[in-house]
């Protein structure tokens, strides 16, 4: 009978303490199958995700949408994803937009998502998209486009001309010329927007995961017009698009089953740490009341 | 660092610089981000090397992206801040008053003097004193629409468990019931939140004991949200290897 | 480098997510909801129609129900509180009666 204990509390210890390192190469394992062999996972789209498309397919052809990004290639994952359904989105409608950033790395990341797209759709510099560039200043820009988008940024970043010089900015003067605002961004930014920008100019989020939960007060409030949640708001951004023939499916979809993959695992360990948890618990009160 | 350390950051740094050079020699093309990919996966396993245990090569490489974090952002606070905001107007379109902002700036470099560091402070009383200027206008943009959001009907107008088609003016049993636990939620967090005030009375007490227990649910669903966040991220770093990397698969 | 936290996740799941106490289970169930809400919860009750009372049995439902109907509130009191903070600051400093490193002391 000791020798059974013994063994029990044997393995309950081994599963308890399982080198971390078998964890870690389980995962890796877990997430490469559904990477290297792509599935689709059922989705739900959220009400969130349905109301930023909805306002974004409804800007007026006389206005544009300023997307702003501000992550970096660190929240790939997530703002990515969403960034290309939102420019599917916006070039398959025709929609003319400005890009900005409040970080520096933000800039780029959009302006090499946007170049490699915007051959597909025919889409030009100038004509039909501008870049305002890095803007340092969060509060002071959007101040400044609420009254005038030329004395704010004196140049584009691309070309390093003024404003005046490109056909797109011909009738955008000011920010009652843009529709929405969608902020692309890793951290909690949107604030910026709801606190400084005229009234009534609609604001959209594209959070990472971490963030959205924060952003839900300003959803139910309606000073967000619509947040996509993480991966799985591109997920529904890809899927509105497809539905409504104004994009593809892209990352969203695609890292959707790893992600579950994941997930899945994640619950699994919860559930046997947790278990062996509550064996051994037994196993060591069993060992008391008998001695 | 053991001699054990010493080995492996040696070996590994003499087996990097070459497996570089024959990366550029091999993926260096115009127009192509071949070569990118090529050293952006050498760094991620060099970083994911961590995994197996503390080691120079990590070390490395994180502070190699750290430097070129740091190195990118200065680079862009010249070129896209400095320049075109103040150089630019002030030394080719002759605003000789923007001139002002430059010793401005350069007194927060005082930090690093013991005797003359309070120099350093002034620069930064000053956007202290902006943002506590903005801080009405945001308080009141912000928060403004959020209290009136807070109050919510708690009785119904229609006397349906549930209501397919919910409207402003049509209110079911279900739509009720979430308001009424909506504001006993937001009263009794508050309650929790606000230490002016003693928990002496036991319905105050009570009502932050309810609000911590409400709270958790919060922090649940933002810890859910933290792991789904992370694990994206690593989704994408196992797609950049593998397919973007490795060509393991062909894009989808 | 952010994407190394996924493991320490993992880890920490197996090791230290342990149920030891009612606050603990709570914050274990939300936040096992909002995941599978977030994920593949769909596929799990897909087979539960998607309209009428039915469909308050749906993982979705329920995800939604616990981000807008608790967690919302909870944040939204957690807000106000910072916004208030910070609002508190602002006058101090305007009315020049904040004290710290930066003000003199």
């Amino acid at each position: 009978m000791d020798e059974a204990a013994d063994t029990k509390s044997g393995l309950l210890w081994k599963l308890q303490n399982i080198d971390r390192r078998i964890l870690y190469l389980v995962l890796l394992v877990v997430v490469a199958i559904p990477v290297l062999r792509p599935m689709n996972i059922t989705n739900a789209v959220d009400p969130m995700s349905e109301a930023l498309w909805k306002t974004i397919d409804a800007t007026p052809a006389d206005k544009i949408v300023l997307v702003s990004s501000t992550w970096s290639k660190a929240t790939r994952g997530e703002n990515g994803g969403q960034t290309r359904a939102l420019m599917e989105h916006l070039m398959n409608r025709r929609i003319r937009f400005a890009l900005s950033s409040f970080t520096a790395p933000g800039a780029q990341v959009i302006l090499d998502i946007v170049r490699d797209m915007a051959p597909r759709y025919n889409y030009q510099y100038g004509r039909d998209w501008v870049h305002l560039g890095f803007q340092a200043s969060p509060n002071n820009f959007v101040k400044g486009i609420n009254a005038d988008f030329r004395k704010t940024v004196r140049q584009d970043f691309v070309e390093k001309k003024p404003l005046d010089a490109f056909p797109m900015m011909a009738r955008v003067k000011s920010i009652d010329d843009v529709h929405m605002v969608v902020e692309i961004s890793a951290s909690a930014v949107h604030n910026i927007w709801m606190q400084f920008i005229k009234p009534g100019v609609r604001v959209g989020f594209c959070p990472t995961s971490v963030m959205a939960p924060e952003s839900l007060p300003y959803y139910s409030s309606r000073q967000l017009a619509g947040v996509l949640w993480g991966a799985k708001g591109a997920y529904d951004y890809e899927q509105l698009n497809v539905r409504n023939g104004t994009g593809r499916y892209g990352m969203g979809r695609e890292y959707m089953a790893p992600l579950s993959a994941a997930f899945a695992l994640v619950i699994v360990s919860i559930t046997i740490g947790n278990v062996a948890m509550f064996l051994g618990r037994k196993q060591t009160r069993r060992g008391g009341s008998g001695s | 660092m053991n001699r054990q350390d010493r080995i492996f950051g040696i070996v590994g740094l003499a087996l990097a610089v070459p497996l570089a050079i024959v990366g550029y020699i091999v993926f260096q093309k115009p127009g192509s981000t071949a070569f990118n990919a090529f050293l952006g996966g050498i760094a991620t396993l060099a970083l994911y090397s961590l995994l197996y245990r503390e080691n120079p090569i990590y070390r490395l490489f994180e502070h190699v992206y750290l430097g070129l974090a740091a190195g990118y952002v200065s680079m862009m606070a010249i070129t896209s801040v400095v320049r075109p905001k103040w150089y630019e107007p002030v030394f080719e379109k002759g605003q000789w008053l923007w001139l002002w902002a430059l010793p401005l700036a350069l007194l927060a470099y005082f930090v690093f003097s013991k005797r003359h560091g309070w120099l350093s402070r002034i620069p930064l009383v000053i956007l202290a004193g902006f943002a506590a200027g903005q801080a009405f206008q945001a308080f009141a943009n912000l928060y403004f629409p959020q209290i009136r959001d807070s109050f919510r009907p708690v009785w119904p107008t229609t006397w349906r468990l549930d209501n397919p088609n919910p409207s402003p003016d049509s209110l079911s049993i279900s739509g009720a019931l979430n308001n009424i636990l909506f504001v006993v939620t937001l009263i009794s967090v508050l309650a929790y939140f606000l230490f002016s005030f003693e928990h002496k009375k036991p319905v105050v007490r009570s009502t932050a004991q309810l609000g911590r227990w409400l709270i958790m649910i919060g922090f649940g669903a933002i810890f859910g949200s933290t792991i789904m966040t992370r694990f994206a991220l690593l989704v994408d770093r196992m797609s950049f290897l593998l397919v973007e990397w490795l060509h393991l698969r062909g894009p989808t | 480098m952010f994407s190394l936290i996924a493991f320490f996740i993992l880890s920490a799941a197996y090791r230290a997510f342990r149920i030891r106490s009612i606050e603990g289970s709570i914050l274990m169930a939300s936040a096992l909801i909002v995941l599978l809400g977030l994920s593949f919860g769909v596929i799990i009750t897909q087979w539960i129609p998607a309209t009428g009372l039915a469909a308050n049995l749906r993982i979705e439902t329920w995800s939604s129900w616990v981000l807008g109907v608790v967690s919302l509130p909870a944040l939204r009191a957690i807000d106000f509180g910072v916004g208030l903070g910070a609002l508190a600051m602002g006058l101090r400093i305007w009315l020049g009666i904040e004290r710290g490193a930066l003000f003199g002391e």
